[in-house]
């Protein structure tokens, strides 16, 4: 059996964030709010390239669809998770997420459900559009729906890993 | 702990700050962010390839990584930083962001020795939670054949009285619980 030791590292992080100096807490999430406005543009174009891309390539009117690698769909929909901070408050990340979810269960079960998944890329859509300017009640129905579909469809995204089922 | 208040201040000016991601937007956004913090020095890469050479060079004081990167991505990063012997880079503080919602994804984050798994995507009052996080964590570090990194049972919870103990009057948290969402 290998030896196993312990013990206590302070980190630099942990001796100097609360050293004199350095800015106030409000002043640096003011600034980095500054920061993050000044991607808001590309990050935007960035969420608008990869919507188009997924619709390209896994919209129903696609040839050659089933061909398509779910694997692929699922790091495009990470893609858009990686930038949406440019679009807090749409819930444009909770549905890629759920998108996300959807393929992982698909790949799990080793089903392909498209009308699963364009409900998916309509609300990746319609939040990209409208997100921001939706009640909060428009905007977690859409988000709620898409569990449901993917539960009621291919299967429960919640439910335990098949390899620690039961474990 | 407590979250910083506004008026608590955050002091990194004597700090290294490296950030890893594959996607050039995604790192300008976490390093816009650490530059808005105050951070001292941001090294920025863009492979995970690229900033060996970084950690083999010169003192790093925090790593900030993406979890899925083309070629080696930041789950086997941390794991040859955690791996490194007589290296003081590989007890840095090690944030692994991740778009993933693969459960098995989140517990690979905790047994490579990341410090912290933090779902994208990360607002800065997010960040600025986990740094103060991180900058607390009193953990040990533990180091054998298999792990290297901060002690995995995240949370030492107390049994109430009267409750027989299981393991000396602590349950090891789950992993899940390492899972820190960005929202």
């Amino acid at each position: 059996m290998s030896e196993v030791r312990k013990f206590r590292v302070k980190s630099r992080l942990s001796r100097f964030i609360s050293q004199p100096g350095g800015i106030s807490v409000r002043d640096a999430l003011k600034r980095a709010d500054a920061g993050i406005e000044s991607l808001r543009i590309p990050c935007i174009a960035d969420v608008d390239a990869t919507l188009a891309e997924i619709d390209s390539r896994f919209a129903p009117a696609t040839p050659g669809r089933d061909n398509e690698s779910l694997e692929d769909l699922y790091q495009l929909s990470a893609r858009i998770i990686d930038v949406s901070i440019c679009l807090e408050g749409s819930g444009i990340d909770a549905a890629a997420r759920r998108l996300c979810e959807l393929v992982d269960v698909s790949q799990t079960l080793g089903v392909r459900d498209w009308e699963s998944i364009e409900v998916h890329i309509h609300a990746l859509k319609l939040l990209r559009a409208a997100g921001l300017s939706m009640s909060d009640t428009q905007r977690g129905a859409v988000i709620s729906g898409l569990a449901k579909v993917t539960r009621k469809r291919v299967g429960d995204p919640n439910a335990p890993w098949p390899e620690t089922a039961g474990a | 702990m407590a979250k910083p208040t506004p008026n608590d201040r955050i002091n990194l000016t004597k700090l290294t700050c490296l950030v890893i991601d594959d996607n050039a937007l995604s790192l300008e956004l976490i390093s816009q962010i650490m530059t808005a913090f105050g951070i001292g020095k941001l090294i920025q890469h863009r492979s995970a390839e690229a900033s060996m050479r970084v950690i083999m060079e010169q003192p790093v004081d925090l790593i900030i990584t993406d979890g899925q990167m083309p070629g080696m991505d930041g789950y086997s990063f941390t794991r040859w930083v955690r791996g490194l012997e007589h290296a003081e880079n590989r007890y840095a503080p090690i944030l692994l962001l991740t778009g993933e919602t693969r459960a098995s994804y989140i517990t690979r984050g905790r047994d490579v020795g990341a410090s912290l798994v933090v779902s994208k995507p990360i607002n800065p009052q997010a960040l600025l939670d986990r740094l103060f996080w991180v900058s607390l964590d009193e953990r040990e570090f533990v180091e054998s054949d298999f792990y290297s990194g901060p002690d995995r049972r995240f949370k030492v919870v107390k049994l109430e009285d009267g409750v027989a103990d299981r393991r000396e009057g602590e349950v090891v948290a789950k992993p899940e619980r390492l899972l820190n969402t960005g929202s």
